[in-house]
Parts: C-alpha cells; sequence; structure tokens
C-alpha cells in the first residue's frame, strides 16, 4: 500500500516537464509589479460610477453556515458574485442575472474552520460532551439543529471547548486572504479581505463586519480579531487601531442588526456601564463610518413605534427579541436599534460632547450564510441553505425558542450595497466606504445621486453631478455656514432597468432640539404621475398593480426616473440636523410570490407577496459650528 | 520562495516529507515500544502555541499544566494503538480520510502546470474565455413617463422613417439620463444601463436599420446597430491568472476523485447481502457503485 502511494504521488509530481517554470515566473513578476503600481494610491476627483456589492457574506468557512449544511466555499462565493453559474449546497444550479462589482467574504472569525474540526471528530472537540453531541448530530443529518444548538452556546457563553484554536484560526485566515488575491481583480471585480466580527452579549447582536484597504501583504499576519473572550465593540476598535499602526494598513468596521440587540447596538452608555464620553463618539465614528441597514434579517431604517407619521416606516420590521431569541424586545429599546433614530440621538451626542458617535452613512448587504449573495425577490437562494428552494421553505422555522418562533417567510431577499467611485479597485471603493459616498438598497439597483449645499439653484439641476460637486458635497458629507440661507437639495433618482419604475423620493430630515429633544420629518419631494398631496400633507399611496395569479406588473403606474431641486422649508440654522433620501419603487412581487407560482402551492394569509423595494442614501449632515 | 518552491529537489524533499507524514499516519513505531522522544521541536510548539494564543509565556504552573496533558495525551493515543482501539472507530476514520483529501490539495498548489497543459485547458474550456458581444449603436426612447402608448409611438415613428437611414431617428423621442448611443460597448455595461432582455435582443436582430420596437425598463426603443462584434477568444496571455485559477480548481476536484478511482482499484470488494433482505435493485446498485470506477 505504501509503495503504491509513493509511485501515485511521484507519477502525479513528475509527469510533467520541468522546463515550463520560466513563463510562470514572468507572469508572477508581471503580476506583482501590477500589484505595487496600484497600491497606496490615493482615488481623488469627483465619483464617477456606482458599484454594486455586497459587503457580508458567509460561506462554509462560518461555523454556523457550515453547520447548517452550506458546502461552498470561498472559489464558489467569488465565482458566483462574478456571474458565473455554481450549484448550490443544496444541488440547485444559480446565476445571478446581473453580476456584483464587489464582495467582502465575511466569515465569522469566531471559530473560524472549527466546523471542520467538529466535523472530523477532532480530539480536542471529542472531549467534550458538546463537541460530542453535535458531531453526532452532523453525522445523522441533523446539522442545521447543530448550528443552532452551537450559536446559543456561543452567545450565552456555555461553550465546553475554546472556539480559537490558534492555528486553526491561523490556516483559515490565510485561506480567506488567498482566496481575495485570487480573485480580486483591479478594474473590473473588487474581492475585499475582511471577516465578521461576531460579538454577542447575552445574545443581543453586537456584530461588526471587518474590511481591509490592503492586500496580502499588511493582512496576512494579523490574526482576526475574536470575540469570544472580550466582546466590547471597543476592544474591537483598540485591534483595529494597532492594526493600522503595526501595518500603516486601512481598515473600518460596519455593524449590523441593530434590530437584534435589544437596544445595545446605540445604547446611551458604553459596555463598561459608563457614560457615553468624547473619546469613545470620536473612537466609534473613525471606526465605523457606516450601518448595514438593511439585509436577510431584517430593514433597520425606521420602526413604526419610533415613526408613527410615517407610513412607509414598518417595512420588513423584525422586533421579535434579540440574536438568538433569549429575550424578548421591548419598546424602550427601539430607539437604540434603528438607523434614523441612532442618527438623531447622535445629534444630541454632538451637542452634549462636541462630537457625534453615531455619524454613519448606510448600505445593504445580504448577509447570507450560502456562499451565494442574492437580493433579487425573483433569485433568492435565502439566507441559509436550508431555505434555499423548495415548496415547503416558506414555512420552516428559522429561529426557535421558548420566546416564539421566526419562519424563514419573514427573512427578506436584502439588500445590495451602492459606492459611488471613480474605479473599481479595493482602494477607491473602501475610500467611497470610509467617506460615506455610499448608499444602501433592498437588493434593487437603482441609481440615487443626493447633494447638498446653501449655494444650489434650480438651473444647477442641469448638470447636477459637475455643479453637485463644485458648489456642495454629495452623499455622506458635512454642510455649515448658512450665512442666512436655507440648506438646498439635488436629488436624482434612476430605475432599476429590471425592476420597479419609482413611486417617489423622500427627503428624510432629523434634527435636535434646543431643549435637547430630538424630532424628524418625511417630506414627500419628488413623485411619479400627477398625485397631488392630500390635505392630511400626504401624498396619496400608488397603486398596488402586481398580478397575484402570474407576477406581472405594470411599471406604467411608476416613473422611470425623478430628478428633483428641494430647499428646507423649516430650516433653523441654530441646529444641529441631518437629510436623507429615501426612494420607494412601486409594489412589485416579493420573493414569497414567486415561490407561490414557482412551486403552485398557497401561503398562509399573514405572508406578504408583494413589497415596496427602496434605497436609502447616506445622510448630509449640517452643523451650526 | 517562490523560487525555491520551483525548485524540484525542493519537491522532491516535499514529496518525503508527505510520505513520510502518511507513514507516520498509517505505521507505528516498531522499535522503540515504550519510549517517547520529547525534542526541542515538541517543546517549541507547545509554547509558541500557547503564545499564539494567550500573547505571552506561560508561567511554571501553566507550563506543567500543558505538559502533563499533552504527555497524557501522547501516552493514551500509544497504548490506544497497541490495543487496536483505533480500529473501525467512524471519527479516526473521517479524519485520516479528510488528511488524504489534504493530500492531494497540497499536491496542486506544489506543481504547477507547464505551458502545454494551461494551452489544452484553456483551449478546452474556451467558452468560459470569450469576450462579451460589443456594439455600436443607437438608439431612441419613448418612455413609459410621457407616453400613454410608447409600443404604438415608437411603431408608427418607425413605420414613418426611412429605416436604413441613421439619420432619419437619431435624436429623437425622449430623453434619458444617460446618453443615446453606445460606443463600441460590452454587451455587460449597456445590460447595467438598460437590462437584460433588451441586450438579448440586440443579439439577434439585424444592423445597419432601425429596428424594433424593444422594450426595457425605461420605455420601448428603437435600435441602430452600425457595429456588432461577436464573442470572440480572449488571448491566454491576458488572462493567464484567470485561467490559472480555474486550472487549479478544477485539477483539485480531479486530483481527489484520481487519487479516490486509483486507490480504488487496489482494493477487490466482496458482496455478502441477503438476497431476501433487499431488493434486487438495491444490490445492483450497491455492487456497482462498489466496483465501478
Amino acid at each position: 500500500m505504501r509503495a503504491f502511494l509513493y509511485v501515485f504521488l511521484t507519477v502525479i509530481l513528475f509527469g510533467c516537464q520541468q522546463d515550463k517554470q520560466k513563463t510562470n515566473d514572468k507572469a508572477t513578476s508581471e503580476a506583482s509589479g501590477q500589484a505595487s503600481g496600484t497600491q497606496g494610491m490615493e482615488s481623488t476627483g469627483n465619483a464617477t460610477n456606482v458599484y454594486w456589492g455586497d459587503t457580508h457574506l458567509h460561506t462554509n468557512l462560518s461555523l454556523d453556515a457550515a453547520l447548517g449544511g452550506n458546502t461552498l466555499g470561498l472559489d464558489e462565493a467569488y465565482m458566483f458574485a462574478k456571474g458565473e453559474q455554481v450549484t448550490s449546497s443544496t444541488g440547485l444550479s444559480a446565476k445571478l442575472s446581473r453580476p456584483l462589482d464587489f464582495l467582502v467574504a465575511a466569515d465569522h472569525s469566531d471559530g473560524m474552520g472549527l466546523f471542520q474540526s467538529i466535523e472530523a471528530g477532532e480530539e480536542w472537540i471529542m472531549n467534550t460532551a458538546q463537541g460530542k453531541r453535535w458531531n453526532s448530530m452532523i453525522k445523522s443529518g441533523e446539522g442545521a439543529e447543530a448550528s443552532v444548538e452551537l450559536i446559543k452556546a456561543f452567545s450565552q457563553k456555555t461553550m465546553d471547548m475554546e472556539p480559537n484554536d490558534p492555528e486553526l484560526q491561523k490556516s483559515v485566515w490565510s485561506m480567506t486572504v488567498e482566496a481575495a488575491e485570487r480573485h480580486n481583480n483591479p478594474g473590473t471585480f473588487t474581492a475585499f479581505i475582511g471577516y465578521e466580527w461576531t460579538s454577542l452579549i447575552d445574545g443581543n447582536n453586537m456584530h461588526r463586519v471587518v474590511i481591509y484597504r490592503d492586500n496580502k501583504d499588511k493582512t496576512i499576519n494579523y490574526l482576526p480579531a475574536v470575540t469570544y473572550d472580550v466582546q466590547d465593540p471597543e476592544s474591537l476598535w483598540k485591534h483595529l487601531s494597532a492594526y493600522q499602526e503595526q501595518t500603516g494598513g486601512k481598515v473600518l468596521a460596519i455593524p449590523h442588526n441593530g434590530n437584534l440587540s435589544n437596544g445595545l447596538m446605540f445604547a446611551e452608555t458604553r459596555i463598561n456601564g459608563e457614560p457615553l464620553d468624547e473619546s469613545y463618539a470620536k473612537e466609534r465614528s473613525k471606526w465605523e463610518p457606516l450601518l448595514e441597514v438593511s439585509q436577510t434579517k431584517g430593514d433597520g431604517e425606521s420602526h413604526p413605534f419610533l415613526s408613527p407619521n410615517d407610513e412607509f416606516a414598518d417595512f420588513e420590521t423584525w422586533d421579535f427579541g434579540n440574536l438568538d431569541f433569549s429575550a424578548v424586545k421591548t419598546k424602550d429599546m427601539l430607539e437604540h436599534e434603528y438607523a434614523r433614530s441612532a442618527l438623531k440621538l447622535g445629534l444630541k451626542f454632538k451637542n452634549e460632547l462636541g462630537t457625534n458617535p453615531f455619524k454613519f452613512g448606510l448600505v445593504g448587504s445580504t448577509d447570507s450564510h450560502t456562499s451565494l449573495s442574492t437580493a433579487d425577490d425573483n433569485n433568492f437562494y435565502g439566507k441559509t441553505p436550508h431555505a434555499e428552494g423548495g415548496a415547503d421553505r416558506w414555512k420552516k422555522p428559522f429561529m426557535a425558542s421558548d420566546k416564539g418562533t421566526i419562519y424563514d417567510w419573514q427573512s427578506v431577499a436584502s439588500g445590495y450595497a451602492a459606492v459611488w467611485a471613480r474605479e473599481n479597485t479595493r482602494e477607491a471603493l473602501w475610500d467611497a466606504m470610509k467617506r460615506k459616498e455610499t448608499y444602501a438598497t433592498t437588493g434593487t439597483r437603482m441609481t440615487v445621486r443626493f447633494f447638498g449645499s446653501f449655494d444650489y439653484n434650480q438651473d444647477d439641476l442641469d448638470n447636477l453631478v459637475d455643479k453637485g460637486y463644485e458648489k456642495g458635497v454629495p452623499m455622506g458629507g458635512d454642510i455649515s455656514n448658512a450665512d442666512g440661507k436655507s440648506p438646498s437639495f439635488m436629488i436624482h433618482a434612476v430605475m432599476d432597468p429590471e425592476g420597479g419604475s419609482l413611486d417617489r423620493v423622500q427627503v428624510v430630515k432629523g434634527w435636535a432640539n434646543a431643549d435637547g429633544t430630538l424630532g424628524e420629518q418625511v417630506y414627500d419631494v419628488d413623485w411619479s404621475g400627477d398625485r397631488k398631496i392630500g390635505s392630511n400633507g400626504k401624498l396619496p399611496a400608488v397603486p398596488n398593480t402586481v398580478d397575484l395569479e402570474d407576477g406581472s406588473w405594470d411599471n406604467a403606474t411608476g416613473a422611470t426616473e425623478l430628478k428633483t431641486f428641494w430647499t428646507d422649508p423649516d430650516f433653523d440654522p441654530a441646529m444641529e440636523a441631518f437629510y436623507y433620501v429615501r426612494v420607494l419603487e412601486i409594489p412589485t412581487p416579493r420573493w414569497t410570490l414567486y415561490d407561490q407560482l414557482k412551486y403552485n402551492i398557497k401561503m398562509d394569509d399573514e405572508v406578504p407577496l408583494t413589497t415596496q423595494e427602496r434605497a436609502y442614501t447616506s445622510p448630509i449632515w449640517y452643523s451650526p459650528n | 520562495m517562490k523560487q525555491l518552491l520551483k525548485e524540484p529537489l525542493l519537491h522532491f524533499i516535499g514529496l518525503g516529507l508527505l510520505i513520510f507524514i502518511v507513514y507516520g499516519l498509517v505505521a507505528k513505531d516498531e522499535t522503540d515500544e515504550n519510549t517517547i522522544v520529547f525534542d526541542s521541536y515538541d517543546l517549541n510548539s507547545l509554547l509558541s502555541k500557547w503564545e499564539l494564543q494567550w500573547k505571552r509565556p506561560p508561567t511554571e504552573e501553566e507550563l506543567k499544566g500543558i505538559l502533563e496533558t499533552n504527555i497524557k495525551q501522547e501516552l493514551f493515543y500509544q497504548e490506544a494503538l497497541k490495543m487496536n482501539l483505533d480500529h473501525n472507530d467512524e471519527i479516526i476514520k473521517r479524519r485520516l480520510s479528510q488528511k488524504m483529501e489534504f493530500l492531494s490539495n497540497d499536491l496542486v498548489s506544489m506543481q504547477p502546470p507547464t505551458d502545454e497543459e494551461l494551452t489544452a485547458y484553456y483551449s478546452l474550456k474556451m467558452n468560459n474565455y470569450l469576450t462579451n458581444y460589443k456594439y455600436t449603436l443607437h438608439y431612441v426612447n419613448y418612455s413609459f413617463d410621457k407616453n400613454k402608448q410608447p409600443f404604438q409611438v415608437a411603431s408608427k415613428a418607425l413605420s414613418q422613417a426611412n429605416k436604413d437611414q441613421l439619420a432619419s431617428l437619431r435624436g429623437a423621442g425622449d430623453p434619458l439620463p444617460f446618453p443615446n448611443y453606445f460606443e463600441n460597448s460590452d454587451e455587460l455595461s449597456i445590460r447595467k444601463t438598460l437590462g437584460s432582455s433588451f441586450t438579448d435582443t440586440l443579439r439577434v436582430i439585424d444592423t445597419n436599420v432601425w429596428t424594433g420596437p424593444i422594450q426595457s425598463g425605461f420605455g420601448f426603443h428603437l435600435v441602430y446597430i452600425t457595429d456588432r462584434k461577436q464573442p470572440a477568444p480572449i488571448p491566454l496571455e491576458q488572462i493567464k491568472e484567470r485561467v490559472l485559477n480555474d486550472y487549479n480548481y478544477d485539477r483539485q476536484l480531479k486530483l481527489d476523485s484520481a487519487l479516490y478511482n486509483e486507490i480504488k482499484k487496489q482494493y477487490s470488494f466482496e458482496l455478502d447481502l441477503n438476497e431476501e433482505e433487499f431488493d434486487p435493485e438495491i444490490i445492483e446498485l450497491v455492487e456497482s457503485t462498489l466496483k465501478g470506477t
């Protein structure tokens, strides 16, 4: 047997000629020469293109994904994002209708590669009662159940084993970095190096996705931060800061799912119980320039309890409890979970501390655990492998505890990150994220421009991009020096050519009153057709034209593009304020309707079958000083 | 380092190392059954593992602890081997079989393909390495926003125009937020702008004549294509890295199954299935799976 192996391996290794190495050497040196040419290059000038991507995708290197049955690795994840056809973990063939421009394979740093150890039944795993149990569950086909148990044990800190074996971590991190290097193709497709820092405090979601601007040379020897011992985001910021100091690289973090944090994501105290101070505010706004506001586990822009006058605030709301559903949600938590209320709290802290801790722009992403970044309702492969497809997927429980059950029909085919930049490279896209020139969508690829200034006039609309940059700031920027004027804004939204047409453009304003209270207002600023604002101050809803029998709809009820110039009619130069844009599409089929038609089934009445896709831009902030 | 990795001698050493590892897995040391060698390498690896995790050296007490744990593990392991406790253990089987898979993975990265191999692979998979369609075209838009019946308006405009003349309709219709022509543009960029159904139609319509109406999300369009370039092979030199990645990915899958099939050939299977207990189809399936390659 050994003799045979020797022969076999020898044949494989030496069966080929040796003299062909030169060409490979040349290719290698050319490639590295190219890389050093773009490295460290600052992207300058105005952003000309919008690039679409997902900052948050899990492959089978993520413990819970692998336990849930994901068999697709990094290569498949990148191939799929680039538009190639792949076969999903459950055997379905999958392909995006349009490729993405960039991807962050953000596998959990905690327990990276642990699944492979549990599955293999390594000794240190099998020495624990839990490890033994999960191993036998996986073997008997109950990987999904094992996954749920594991997340609970991790979040409640009741793991029998050390989830972050350093040697394991090192080898898995190098796989992550190498795969990103292989698939990164400056100018065509950006594969960022990154991971997810999966902090849970008593089951409350404090997760952040970490994204590097840098290539392999800086990142390969710097292991990701893990959270099993320390869950305080301040420890993550220290880790990121040390990375920058030691390597000269650049890195940022993007929190997500405040809606599963039970009030912790934007709390008014630090994790150690102390009140927020200026140093905290500076650190947070430095490391966390963006928020992932929409994804498969619910939309986090606004909540109907917080914004009772906003008839669109209740969109794909997940307000049942925390991440592992170990505690239910109470109303007092909501203010500290949603983007709009957090942006408002940020203004309050700006007044109190001098720095705004919650000064973030917006992106959407999927958080899919299937290695397939899908956010199109007509091409949705679910949040987890067990919900990739099939007539029954809608009614499977996604998460169940003694507090209740969340079903898969509640998961959302959302979202994507839109980034304004000049070129598709790690450097240019990362810089745009850092300056918040981004917007979130719930999966649609509509194009949205948003500029603010005290100096625009109506005529500038004809040359919106040039004048926008020349006389003002794009989304994510700051304006001040009112000088007796009111701020005006230029907005241009163009529909996704493969999606629904546009219902309306809204400006959402938040401000801090002198007495410390906070205010918000949603303005309808442009819309399709000849609808008139009613006596209640509201624009009537656009008709829902979705045909539930065949999934068609009528784009003629919406507009293909909306372009407008708007001046704040209620401006008070003494108050801190922010403005962001929300664009709504007309109603189109939700993924549940496509399933209903595809599998010829009838879902329960409580399952929504249509949806209004939308975009949220990063805010523009006004400050009196 | 890259250069070193390409040295045949190093391959040979690497091969020896692999064999040694495999040997270590499948055989036990038969000479000194009751002697455990504990050398500097062993101690260093214990220490560095600790330091990697805790960012400091262990205290004396901690070192004693990890030593005891590791020695206990090693001794129990040796005794268990003597007692044949590893036989038919599902977990050990999985682990060792997984290590065999890792072997084939390592082999792929150790031996890059020759030029001939890469070229052959590239030719075989040519369909993956084509340029997109490219177009130079003008189009006009009859938008859903400006027209109640854009299809009828577009049809009428087409019927009244001199279809062979680009100038006859150029600039007509309703404005769009982007240019009304594409010059030597990749199909993907047109698809991003006007959607898939529009570009699907572009592939099949006549050139040098106004054609339509073609629908997109924005309305109905009339199109005049002056140049359509069919997908053509991208020269290997331009995409060598991509082809190499694909090659390695495929090779890894193939090597794994080749290894499996080769090993399978070294074994014979004897079937002992009770014909009363199982359907004949099932027995046939088992037989063909075990004996086929």
